[in-house]
This record gives C-alpha cells, sequence and structure tokens, in this order.
C-alpha cells in the first residue's frame, strides 16, 4: 500500500471519529480528506467488516481513481471488493436487477423486452430524430439563431436537470419562463424546447430507452422507494464513504439521506469551496443538508498539495476578484508571475520558453500543467509543436472534443470506408492522403499526397487502392521511397484482406486494424499514446452504439457500422468523454482545460494559466435553452434572473476556479494574458480586470519596496 | 506633447455634461477628442473599473485613437489604461457578447458578412422572382421585353437592392418579419412591393438562422435590446464608461443615438464630435446629421466648433466655402439649401504649428469639356502619368462614384503603365492577407508542385516585407523553388537528402540555405497542421504570420467562414476552400472586415503610385493632388427633372422608382407602431434625399485635396448625362474669383 506513514492531525482525528456513526470530512482540494477516507476503509477491512459492505459514492468517475488506485494495488486483502460507484450507477444497476418491477409500474410499451441503457451520445442520436421531426414540420425555435446540435444537447441538458434536480419535466417551461428577465415574446422557446422533451421522452418510453435522466428519475422517484430494493440495499451496504458530495445533484442526496438509516458508519467529504460541475446539476447547498446528521465534523485546514504562499496568492486573487484591495507580500509575489503581451501568439511562445526553462532547472515534465479555459486546436497545436521544439513531451486532454475533428479518428474511418466498399462512400485523395500521413510514420504531406494521387481509383463505383508495386515510374519511385512504399503496400494487403473475409463489425474491424497494422512498428500508432486512446475511444463508442441500437431494435434494415459513420459525419455522435483518459503516468507536460484539470484532481508544482484575458474564464456557458441556475432547486419561483445575479455568479465561478487551480498547485503560477484574442479582438473579461488590480497593486508594492 | 489650438481648447478643457462640437474637414478632431481623452485620465477621473469609452465609424479610426492616447499616456508614464476605442459595430458586439441569451442568440453566434448576406439575398430574391412571374411582367415597361437578358438581370438586381433597403430599414425600425406581417392583415394591406420585401426579409431571416448568424444590422438592434432589458446589465456598462466620447456623429443613427444615449444616461456625459457636412451615409436608413444637429440644439448642451483646417490651402479652402455658399444661396431646389451648413473653414493662424499648405490657385482645375467616359480615364490617367515622376514625394488620388467605373480606370492606369494602389470594394490589405491564405492553401493542396511552393513563398515573404517586395536573397529563393525538381527532398528530407543538393549557384549560399531552412520549418509545421480541421488551421497559419489586430480578425473570419462551408459540406477538400476564397482575391465580391468599411489605409505610404477609391471610401483621408471624376448630373444630381437617377430603371414602367415606394410603404405601414411619418411623394423625396448626400459628397471629395484638385465629368454610359450643376457653379464662381 502506497500510504503516508504518517498521519496529520487531522486525519488522526478523522479516523479516530469514524469508528461508529457518522462524520464529516471538509476542506480544501490537497488537504488530505481522501486520503483519510481511504485509511477509514482499510481501518474497516482491517476491522472485519467485509469489504463488499462498503458503499464508495462518488459524484463522477475520476473521483474514483484514488480508490480504485487502492484496491487494485497488491497491498489491498485479498477477497471482495467495495463498491465504487455514481449514483447513476447504481441506479443502471437496481434498474436493470429490478426491471420487471419497473416495467409493472412505468410506461413502458416493450415489457417483455430488457431495458436498454443509453450513453450520452446514443441519447444525442435518438433525440436528434425526434427533435429533428418536429423542428422540420413547425415553426419552432424560429426566434432563435442556433445550431440544431446545440439544440439537442441543450434539450438533454434540460432533461437530466429535471431529473437530479427532481422536478416534472412538464415544469421546465414555467421554471424558466417565470425567471426570464427579457422580453416576453423569447419564452415559446422554453416551451418548445419541454414538448421536444416530453416527446422524446415518449420515444423512450416506446421503445424501452433509458437516458441518464429517465434513469435517475425512475430510480429517484419510483424504484428507490420500493420494499424490495430497500431491502436489498439495505443488505447490500452497511458502511458508507461519500466522496466529494458538493459535486452531486439534489436527487442524489435525497436518496442517500433516504439510506442513512442502514449505514453503521459514514464518511462525508465536502469541499466547501468546490461545485465546479454546478452546469451539471452539482448543487452544494444542498450537500450541505448532511451536516446536521454528522456527528464529527473535522475541518481540515492545512493544504498538503499547495505551499503556504500559493494561498496567500489564492486569497490576493480573490480580493482583486471581489473588488477588495489586496493585500500583497513578498510570499504573493514569489508565488506568481504575470506577463501580459499584445498577441496570443506571443503569450503561448513566452510560455513554452518559461517551461523549457523549467526544466533545464530539473523540473519534472509531468509535474507541470498548462491550463486554458477552452482548449482549441490552435492552442493545443501550436504549445505543444512549440515544446516538442524545445524537446519537451506534452500530453493533452480534451475531453468535449468531437471525434470527427481527431486525425486519427478520421483515418481510421477513412480506412474503414476503402475496407468496406459495400458501404459505397467516397474517399477523395486527401482524405487517403491524411490517412497515410497518420497512418504511416514517416509519411509526410508530399509524398502521402504523391502517392494518393496514384494509387486511389475508381472502378465500377468502387475505391480501389492500387499496389505500391504496380508504380513503373522511376522517378514516382524514388519520390516516394521504398520503404514508405513498402509500408503502404503492407496496410492496402491488410484492406483487400479484410475485404474478402467475413464481414465483421465495425469495432471488430477497427480493433484489429490498430491490432494487426497500426500499432506494428514503422506505423503511426506504434507507441503513440494521443492516437491510441483515440482509438480505444472510438471503437468503446461504436461497441455501445451498436449494443444499444441492436437491442433497442429501433434499427432495421440498415449496416449499423454504416450509419455510425454518417452519424459521426454529420456531427450527431461525437464519441465525447466527459473524463480523462488513463495515460497519466507519462512524463509529459499537461496540456488541458482548466475545469478538467480540476476535476481529475492531480496537483502539479507548476501551472501556466494561458489566455487568461478571455471571459471565458468566468462566464458560463451560454445556452438559451436551458439555465443551470434557474433549474435548481435554490432558486425561488417567480424570482427574475437579473444581471447582478449573472455578477455574482460570474465572480463567484472564477474566484472557485481559481481557488481550485490554485489548490492543486504546490509552488508558483504563471499567468499569461494578451490584449488581443485569436479571435484579433480586444480582450475585456472579468478575469482580465481582476488581474489589472492585481498588477497595479503589486507594482505600487514593488515600487514601495525599492524606495 | 499636443498643443490645442484657441478653437481646440474650450473642446479639450470640456470637464462634464453634453457637448456638441462641429468640426470641419482638417480641423483635427482626433487629436482633439485623444487629448480630451488623455485629459480625463491623467486627472484621475477614472476609476479602478472605469472606462473612457470612445464610439466612432471605422476600424481605421479605432487605431488611430488607441495609438494616440497611448502615446500622450506614455509620455506621462501612465498605465496605458483607462479607455476603450470601438466602432458601433464592436460596442454592439461587446453588449450582446456578455448576454446573447437576451438577443436570442446562442452564445457561440456568428456574425453574417457581406457575402453570406449576398448568397442569402440572392437566393431569397431568385426564388421570389421565380414564384411571382405575374408581378414582374406587370412592372415591367411596355417597351421592354423580359425576354432581354440584361432587363432579366436589371429585375434579379434591382428586386435584391430594394430587398436589401427594406430589410435595413426594417431592422433600424425595430421591426421583424413577423411585426410587419401582422400589421399588414389587420390593416388589410395589399400591396405587391411590401408584400415582396416581406417575402424576401422573412426568407432572409430564416436563412441566418439556420447558420446561427446575426448580420450587422440585427447586432445594433440587438444591442439596444439587451441594454433596455436588462436594467441591472446596462447599470454596471454606465458605470464602467462614465465619459462618452462619439466621433462621426453626423452618421448617427437613431438606434445609434438611442445606445449612446441609454449608456450616458446616468452620467450625463456624452461628447459628440461631427460634420454635418460629411453625412454621406444616409441614404435609405435613418442615419442622418440632423441627429447631431438637434443634439447641438439642446438647451443642455454646449455647442462648440472646430473651425479651422490646415489640410488644403486657401484656394481649395475657399472652394469647398464656395460650395457652402452656393448650396445655401443659389441652388435651385430650395429643400436642398440646407445641403450643406455653415461653419465655414478657416485657415489657421499665422502662427499655427501646421499651417496650412501655401497658397496656388493654379492647383484647380474644372476641366468642363464634354467627355465619353472611357476619354475621362484617359486623360485623367495620362495627366497622373505626366505628373508622377515628378512628385516622388507627393501623393494622389483618383476619386470615382462607384466601383465598376474604378475597375474601368484600374484597367486603363494598367493600359498606360502608371503604377497605381485601388481600394475599391475591399482593401488592398484584406485582399493580400487573403491571397496569402490562398496561396499557402493550394500549396497544401498540391505540395508536390514546385510552382506551388515557390508562389507561397513569394506571397509570404511579400506580405512580411513593408513594401511587399522581395530581397534579392528572398527572390533568388523563390527561384531556387520554382526549379525545385524533387519539392519532397527539400520540404522533408530523408537521411542523406541534401538540402541544396539541386542548388548550382554557391554565392551568398549559407545566407539562402538559412532562409530556406527557416521556411521549410515554418512549413512542416503547416503540413502538419494540414490534419486539423480547416478553421483550426487557418488559425494555426495566422499565429504564425500575423501580428496586426486586424489581419488576426480577418483570419478569424476566414476560418469561420470555412468553418461553416465545412459544416454545410462534410464532403469539401482544400481545393473546394481555395475557390471559396479566390473571388475575394480577385475583387469580385467583398470581404470586409469585422466591420463595413475597410481599415488602415495610410495615404502616406503610396507615394509615387495613383491610389484609386471611391468617394465614400476616400472620407478621412487625405491626398496632395485629388481627382474628382464623374461629376455629372447622374452621380450627382441636383433635383432636377432633367437629371437621371440610379435608382429610377429603364426598363420599369413609368420609370418609378419602386425602392422609394416599397420603403415608403414600410414607413406608412408601421407609422403608428414605431412614429415614422412618410412625407409626401416617395419618388421625389428619394430624389431630394440622393440629391442632398451627393452635393456633400462633392464636398467630402473637394475636401480631400491638400494641393491640387482636378474635377472632370462625361457623358455616362448612354452618352446623355450633363455636367452636375454643383459643377457648373463651381467653374463659374472659381473663374470669377481668378479674375
Amino acid at each position: 500500500m502506497d500510504l503516508p506513514f504518517s498521519l496529520t492531525r487531522e486525519q488522526e482525528a478523522a479516523l479516530e471519529s469514524a469508528q461508529e456513526g457518522l462524520v464529516l470530512l471538509t476542506g480544501m482540494a490537497g488537504s488530505g480528506k481522501t486520503t483519510a477516507a481511504i485509511h477509514h476503509l482499510l481501518n474497516l477491512i482491517q476491522g472485519g467488516v467485509s469489504a463488499d459492505q462498503v458503499l464508495i459514492l462518488v459524484p463522477q468517475r475520476t473521483l474514483a481513481e484514488p480508490y480504485f488506485t487502492t484496491v487494485r494495488s497488491p497491498g489491498f486483502p485479498q477477497g471482495l471488493l467495495p463498491t465504487i460507484v455514481t449514483i447513476g450507477g447504481i441506479a443502471r444497476r437496481l434498474i436493470a436487477l429490478f426491471w420487471p418491477l419497473v416495467t409493472e409500474a412505468c410506461d413502458f410499451s416493450k415489457k417483455e423486452n430488457p431495458p436498454v441503457f443509453l450513453t450520452l451520445e446514443t441519447a444525442q442520436y435518438y433525440l436528434a430524430e425526434t427533435a429533428d421531426q418536429v423542428i422540420d414540420s413547425s415553426s419552432y425555435f424560429t426566434s432563435l439563431r442556433i445550431r440544431r446540435n446545440r439544440i439537442y444537447s441543450q434539450v438533454l441538458d434540460n432533461l437530466n436537470k429535471a431529473a437530479l434536480v427532481g422536478f416534472p419535466l412538464d415544469q421546465m417551461a414555467d421554471r424558466l419562463t417565470s425567471a426570464w428577465n427579457g422580453e416576453s415574446g423569447h419564452t415559446a422557446i422554453f416551451y418548445q424546447a419541454q414538448d421536444i422533451a416530453v416527446k422524446f421522452r415518449q420515444y423512450c418510453y416506446q421503445n424501452n430507452l433509458l437516458d441518464y435522466s429517465l434513469q435517475m428519475e425512475i430510480f429517484h422517484t419510483f424504484l428507490s422507494k420500493q420494499a424490495e430494493v430497500q431491502q436489498f440495499l439495505k443488505d447490500s451496504y452497511t458502511h458508507l464513504i461519500y466522496e466529494n458530495l458538493e459535486e452531486d445533484a439534489p436527487a442524489s442526496h435525497d436518496l442517500v439521506e433516504s439510506w442513512l438509516p442502514q449505514f453503521l458508519t459514514g464518511m462525508f467529504i465536502m469541499d466547501e469551496n468546490a461545485g465546479y460541475r454546478t452546469f451539471l446539476g452539482a448543487d452544494p447547498v444542498s450537500a450541505n443538508r448532511f451536516i446536521p446528521f454528522c456527528r464529527n465534523k473535522i475541518q481540515f485546514q492545512t493544504s498538503l498539495q499547495s505551499s503556504a504562499r500559493v494561498q496567500q496568492f489564492s486569497k490576493t486573487l480573490s480580493d482583486c476578484i471581489y473588488r477588495r484591495t489586496p493585500e500583497i507580500n513578498s510570499q504573493v509575489t514569489e508565488a506568481f508571475s504575470l506577463e501580459n503581451f499584445r498577441l496570443a501568439p506571443e503569450s503561448t511562445e513566452a510560455a513554452a520558453i518559461e517551461i523549457c526553462r523549467l526544466v533545464e532547472s530539473g523540473v519534472q515534465p509531468k509535474d507541470i500543467a498548462v491550463l486554458t479555459p477552452i482548449l482549441n486546436d490552435t492552442t493545443r497545436f501550436t504549445l505543444s509543436t512549440a515544446l516538442g521544439n524545445l524537446g519537451i513531451r506534452s500530453r493533452s486532454y480534451r475531453p468535449s472534443r468531437p471525434l470527427n475533428a481527431e486525425p486519427a479518428a478520421t483515418c481510421l474511418l477513412t480506412l474503414a470506408r476503402l475496407a468496406h466498399p459495400e458501404w459505397k462512400l467516397a474517399v477523395n485523395t486527401y482524405e487517403l492522403r491524411s490517412a497515410l500521413m497518420t497512418a504511416i510514420e514517416g509519411m509526410d504531406m508530399v509524398r502521402a499526397g504523391i502517392l494518393s494521387d496514384i494509387v486511389l481509383h475508381k472502378k465500377q463505383d468502387v475505391y480501389e487502392l492500387g499496389s505500391f508495386d504496380t508504380i513503373k515510374d522511376p522517378f514516382r519511385l524514388e519520390q516516394i521511397t521504398y520503404a514508405l512504399g513498402e509500408r503502404y503496400e503492407q496496410l492496402r494487403a491488410w484492406i483487400y484482406t479484410s475485404r474478402q473475409s467475413e464481414p465483421e463489425v465495425l469495432d471488430v474491424f477497427l480493433s484489429r486494424l490498430f491490432g494487426e497494422v497500426l500499432s506494428q512498428p514503422g506505423f503511426g500508432f506504434h507507441l503513440h499514446y494521443e492516437n491510441a486512446a483515440i482509438c480505444a475511444r472510438l471503437i468503446e463508442s461504436i461497441q455501445k452504439f451498436r449494443r444499444v441500437v441492436s437491442v433497442a431494435g429501433t434499427f432495421s434494415g440498415k449496416d449499423i457500422s454504416l450509419e455510425y459513420v454518417d452519424m459521426v459525419n454529420k456531427g450527431v455522435l461525437a464519441a465525447q468523454y466527459l473524463e480523462m483518459d488513463q495515460d497519466k503516468d507519462e512524463n509529459a507536460v499537461l496540456i488541458a482545460p482548466a475545469y478538467t484539470f480540476l476535476m481529475a484532481n492531480q496537483p502539479v508544482s507548476f501551472q501556466f494559466w494561458l489566455d487568461t484575458g478571455s471571459s471565458a474564464w468566468s462566464e458560463r456557458l451560454e445556452q438559451p435553452l436551458t439555465h443551470p441556475y434557474v433549474l435548481s432547486r435554490n432558486w425561488k419561483a417567480e424570482e427574475k434572473w437579473t444581471h447582478e445575479n449573472e455578477l455574482a455568479v460570474s465572480q463567484e465561478t472564477l474566484n472557485r476556479l481559481v481557488a481550485g487551480l490554485a489548490a492543486r498547485c504546490r509552488q508558483k503560477i504563471y499567468l499569461y494574458s494578451s490584449g488581443i484574442s485569436e479571435q484579433g479582438q480586444e480582450q475585456t473579461s472579468l478575469f482580465l480586470r481582476a488581474l489589472q488590480r492585481l498588477n497595479r497593486h503589486t507594482y505600487q508594492y514593488l515600487e514601495g519596496n525599492i524606495v | 506633447m499636443f498643443n490645442p489650438r484657441p478653437t481646440q481648447a474650450p473642446v479639450v478643457a470640456y470637464q462634464a455634461g453634453k457637448m456638441g462640437v462641429s468640426a470641419v474637414p482638417g480641423s483635427g478632431k482626433t487629436t482633439t477628442l485623444s487629448m480630451l481623452a488623455f485629459r480625463l485620465i491623467a486627472e484621475g477621473k477614472i476609476g479602478e473599473d472605469q472606462e473612457i469609452l470612445i464610439v466612432t465609424l471605422v476600424n481605421s479610426a479605432v487605431d488611430n485613437f488607441n495609438a494616440r492616447i497611448q502615446g500622450m499616456l506614455h509620455e506621462a508614464r501612465l498605465i496605458p489604461s483607462g479607455f476603450r476605442v470601438r466602432t458601433l459595430h464592436g460596442l454592439a458586439n461587446d453588449i450582446v457578447r456578455q448576454k446573447p441569451e437576451l438577443a436570442g442568440l446562442d452564445n457561440q453566434y456568428m456574425i453574417a458578412d457581406e457575402r453570406i448576406q449576398t448568397v442569402l439575398l440572392q437566393d431569397a430574391t431568385r426564388k421570389w422572382i421565380r414564384l411571382h412571374p405575374e408581378v414582374i411582367m406587370a412592372l415591367t415597361s411596355e417597351s421592354h421585353s423580359l425576354q432581354n437578358t440584361n432587363v432579366r438581370s436589371g429585375w434579379q438586381n434591382l428586386v435584391q437592392d430594394i430587398a436589401v433597403s427594406f430589410i435595413r430599414q426594417a431592422k433600424d425600425m425595430g421591426v421583424s418579419p413577423e411585426d410587419v406581417r401582422i400589421r399588414m392583415e389587420e390593416q388589410g394591406w395589399q400591396d405587391q412591393l411590401l408584400q415582396m420585401g416581406l417575402d424576401i426579409y422573412t426568407d432572409y431571416q430564416q436563412g441566418l438562422k439556420y447558420h446561427g448568424a446575426v448580420d450587422f444590422d440585427d447586432l445594433i438592434s440587438k444591442a439596444l435590446q439587451v441594454i433596455s432589458t436588462d436594467s441591472g446589465y446596462l447599470a454596471e456598462l454606465q458605470e464602467r464608461w462614465p465619459y462618452i466620447l462619439e466621433d462621426e456623429a453626423q452618421d448617427s443613427s437613431r438606434l445609434q443615438e438611442d445606445i449612446l444615449r441609454k449608456l450616458s444616461s446616468r452620467s450625463g456625459n456624452w461628447v459628440r464630435v461631427g460634420d454635418p457636412n460629411q453625412a454621406i451615409y444616409e441614404t435609405f436608413t435613418t442615419a442622418s446629421p440632423e441627429y447631431l444637429i438637434r443634439f447641438m440644439q439642446q438647451p443642455d448642451v454646449v455647442p462648440q466648433n472646430l473651425p479651422e483646417s490646415s489640410r488644403s490651402t486657401a484656394s481649395i479652402i475657399h472652394l469647398a466655402n464656395d460650395l457652402i455658399t452656393w448650396t445655401n444661396t443659389a441652388h435651385p431646389n430650395p429643400r436642398l439649401r440646407s445641403s450643406l451648413r455653415k461653419p465655414y473653414i478657416q485657415l489657421t493662424s499665422q502662427d499655427d504649428p501646421h499651417p496650412n499648405p501655401e497658397d496656388n490657385p493654379g492647383g484647380i482645375h474644372l476641366f468642363d469639356q464634354k467627355l465619353a467616359p472611357e476619354k475621362e480615364l484617359s486623360i485623367v490617367v495620362n495627366s497622373v502619368k505626366k505628373w508622377l515622376p515628378d512628385h516622388g514625394e507627393d501623393t494622389v488620388a483618383l476619386l470615382v462614384p462607384s466601383n465598376p467605373y474604378g475597375e474601368q480606370l484600374v484597367e486603363e492606369l494598367k493600359k498606360q503603365g502608371v503604377p497605381y494602389h485601388e481600394i475599391l470594394r475591399s482593401s488592398a490589405n484584406t485582399r493580400t492577407t487573403v491571397n496569402l491564405f490562398v496561396k499557402i492553401l493550394e500549396h497544401l493542396s498540391k505540395p508536390e508542385r514546385q510552382s506551388t511552393l515557390a508562389d507561397m513563398f513569394e506571397a509570404v515573404y511579400r506580405f512580411k516585407s513593408p513594401d511587399h517586395e522581395l530581397l534579392p536573397l528572398e527572390s533568388d529563393a523563390a527561384r531556387y523553388l520554382r526549379r525545385l525538381h524533387n519539392p519532397e527532398k527539400y520540404l522533408w528530407p530523408k537521411p542523406g537528402q541534401e538540402l541544396l543538393e539541386e542548388f548550382q549557384t554557391k554565392q551568398d549560399k549559407a545566407e539562402l540555405e538559412e532562409v530556406l531552412a527557416d521556411f521549410r520549418q515554418t512549413l512542416q509545421r503547416w503540413h502538419q497542421a494540414s490534419l486539423l480541421p480547416i478553421d483550426q488551421l487557418i488559425l494555426v497559419i495566422a499565429m504564425d504570420l500575423f501580428t496586426e489586430m486586424t489581419d488576426l480578425a480577418l483570419a478569424y473570419k476566414v476560418a469561420q467562414r470555412l468553418e461553416w462551408a465545412a459544416m454545410d459540406n462534410p464532403q469539401y477538400t482544400l481545393p473546394d476552400f481555395v475557390s471559396m476564397l479566390k473571388p475575394i482575391t480577385g475583387n469580385k465580391e467583398s470581404f470586409s472586415g469585422f466591420d463595413m468599411k475597410d481599415t488602415g489605409f495610410d495615404p502616406s505610404q503610396y507615394k509615387g503610385k495613383a491610389v484609386v477609391s471611391t468617394y465614400h471610401k476616400a472620407k478621412g483621408l487625405e491626398w496632395d493632388r485629388v481627382h474628382l471624376l464623374s461629376v455629372n448630373n447622374f452621380d450627382f444630381p441636383s433635383g432636377d427633372a432633367g437629371d437621371f437617377y440610379v435608382a429610377e430603371k429603364y426598363f420599369v414602367s413609368s420609370q418609378r422608382n419602386l425602392q422609394a415606394e416599397t420603403l415608403a410603404s414600410l414607413a406608412s405601414l408601421m407609422v403608428n407602431q414605431a412614429g415614422f411619418t412618410p412625407e409626401g411623394n416617395p419618388a421625389a423625396e428619394a430624389r431630394l434625399d440622393i440629391a442632398a448626400e451627393r452635393l456633400r459628397l462633392l464636398f467630402v471629395g473637394i475636401t480631400r485635396a491638400k494641393k491640387e484638385l482636378i474635377l472632370t465629368w462625361n457623358t455616362g454610359k448612354r452618352g446623355n448625362c450633363q455636367p452636375a450643376l454643383a459643377f457648373l457653379a463651381l467653374k463659374n464662381i472659381h473663374e470669377q474669383e481668378q479674375q
């Protein structure tokens, strides 16, 4: 077991009080709460509790990571394992288990068939069908200028909010309307969005489809109240650890609250300053309900991760955000550096150089994180090539990025089209060129282009790949080089063999393509972790899609693989994952969106905050069809959402975010801003104004010191 | 540090409240306003989170204000902050961007540029004409046949023009297609023209919505909508901007005035500067110099004048003043006599640090010979050709009323071999930038072709060079690339392949190698970036090449447009994107930057070249010598019955002005609702509006000249035009004065 030998005073106290009844651990990130909980888990097991009697609840799967690491470690007692799960996970398991009970009471049309659990992606897929029919045959959303995909995702958001907050779907529009502070004509769209949500829900009932919202709703309002289920839970679990409950939704809190009597011990872990998942329904206020139940409350005061000076800086920054006069001292000035540039590229370059300096001075690349409010390709590409040129490895996480924008995914899908002539999908030389550049190591754009032009041809409606061996022109052969030609030939041969063999489903096809060719030496996915991870995501996405649509029986006649490829092209399916990939042990500089970094909860020594002028640091995503604050339990009916509310929320969001980041930084934060954004616009944002204030006061402090 | 003139001093000394300033051309209003902003900041009138808001018309003015105020603050050792300069569109975008939901927008809304607007309008117009042949037939004059292709394309253009102005006016009034429709139903209106405008407006808005976009006019009305709805937000903006300085206020529209009035209503601090005589953007909009004039007459407004100009010679200033006098006292149409107003332009005093150029009465020519358009062009170009060699340090512009005539002029300049620079539809800068992308994307499409490599190399290095010329070394490198048999060996050498394997000349080899190696490094990045989605590829390239805000903004627009195309057409490849961009570089279509007007043109950089511009685009600029072309009664009508009007089409029965009629109908339909009262006969009113605006346009033209001014006229396309009345009047007055 890789646990610290000595525990802090707070951790000792926590373990002491956890022996019986309910205890609450509060404190900032990195103060050792989870470590205490893991010790508590071990104490329970060593004290004779069967591990499978322990329920460990997490609001999001990334937060389960420390627990999984513990139970997988060789030192963990052999035998049964605790259940580490989200509330959604429990809901899904129990719905599957008690499905007959569910169909008896709920309106599912195919009572004899099993439930089909939808992923975010497949939910979007089915919602798109429903929504398109409605929108195409009505005058819905005429006042709204917005792309279809964004309508789908906001309707899904509303469905989830209704389930997570716990109000009926048909009240959503009334709620949004009552808080609307703008023109009255605007509110029609709330009802239109609601209508689509209701129709989608009906469709789900007709086809036994359960998206996340329906799973939660059924579990929350019906299933969890059934005696059989309650008995089952009571028999299953006697000890509870509830991690970061402030990141969970009120419906989850309701459920846990109703289960409290069954637990002999319970440990609640809370970070009062967090609540980053508000836009996903997290409700820190609702989490406070557990405080009175706890016999003991242990406040974790000291950060084990973040240094005192970074903490002081965090406080100073908070003052600036709230327009108070910040206190600057030498500790604070050592904890940060702030550089202003005119243009975004200049600041990216400066950051790369500073990172290089750190690495040269002995800092491990994995101890450095570069964080942006939103990570686009341009920043990622520019920064990772700049670092690469300086000989520094980097890795990046962009969980919300659609797969059809990833070169590795488009490469795989292009090769899939070539291997499936029966789909009758076109492939052009540019797609082939890109695919070859990604698939074959050392294949540059010029040679890939020359090769593609020669080999790709259409014969009776089928796109064929010519053999390298048939190229006779010695000039071309010399250009392409035999080494690259040989690898192309290998890939081509594999594709043609695959055409001859029995048809197989797309995910199987891709995993063979990856395993038998692309991951081999000489090919582009060999030792290329990011490409491999994307391949894995794509395969998983296809598997889930295939399972769902084939079980649901909503899909007849069409080739599922072909439908999948179509939907990826249309952008309906994006294979988006909300969680971080698992190659965190790689010694590379992390480049990630700030929130992704927060939720991954892996501290580093040095943080680089780029694009601090951007308003995305403080502003919530503007979504005309939904509203994270109005659609929460804390919102009073009939109250209007005003600019003051918005400003307060923005300040709070920004403050939480930067405090959360600072709590995950050991030594120093480097801030970069540019007066002009990548879009060529002058920056004006809450964060920039706070930083200007910081700058002015730091300047005055330093001037004063010199005098 | 800038020392204000006695007439500028009261403006610079402004403390609080409302002030209206009437400033003549060349009176230094940018400097005066900058000085005022600087003074307010330096005196500590601006709190920590506050800014002086300066609103102006074009981006070049934004840059200009920024540079000056920053310079003054820098000189005074103050932190360069506390002010914000915005165009009205920029301001509106800032306002809406923070609260898109209040305007019914998604936070990823995009701003439709002119091209997108044109495409949507063309589609809607075509569809309408196809569906309503009977209306077109009934409106066509009996002597013209719809079989004639000119008539048919004339109709397409006319209907589209009507739709453009209909939509603009409706948006200016703040009415949606739905509002118009309901109103028509309520009132039982049957009006084919109005119905036509409404149908196209409806289609157009649906098109915008489909793309999640707004146009420039929407942006303004949305901004007003946002601050009218959210009082808390408005209060924050009022707090942030305790002083509002408005430049070019003569082109203010009702909506602009409403926005700025709201923003300044709490502090009451609003300074509006403009020249009513330079209001040239008013036709078919609610923009009007009347707003500024009325403002200056309000009891709570302190009126000021900036009457002195150091720009031109005394003779040119006299001529401009003569135009004012003639208009006020002798214009045959009494209703046009207020088109231009006093104050007269005054010369600067003897001891002014910036005196007027030495007078040269012979520098003014009003060439009254009757000329066909081709003849006018060849005479003017010939005259410039003779003049240029002796005036290497001077600047010269040829101003034309319209783009097509400007293009003919460019042809003539090419024919006679005269070096020129044109700023017609899109500025050369926009075209150079877009052309750069075309060259790069062409290379990325066909990297194995040495020509694409060499062309791109030249484009990139020309772009980087201040005078757009290549250094000898760079020319050598381009030549080398053009001769390269195996571009892949240069671009992606395999072990053992030498960079300069094929290069023969030994001279300067090391330096040449360096240039080529540098370029290769950049190119390899772009090759790798070609795997990214098209918009991201464009932005990566932009990050590598651009250092100017306007270039970056333009690149972002290019990226957005291509991303949009890629979403609608997933099958698009690089050559498709190239063919989307090419029309812009060929000047076939307009691709303005964020603002409707192009940015950053500095005449002094084009010494020794003839600059071709429209009268409109020349506003705010100055040259040593200016040619005003086409001063006839078509381009500068006088409201006289014998004049011709652009909007009165020969193929329309009775040559009705359908545009004016449609707009008048719209105005009277909405009259009770929006408070617009149409007056008199729409066609006649439209004629008067045009005539008045064209008088001011002539005034703008004249006041562009520093030392020499030459006016010519032509007989027009059909050979039946006469010199403009104002031209004849000025000729007369000028000759009398000479004597």
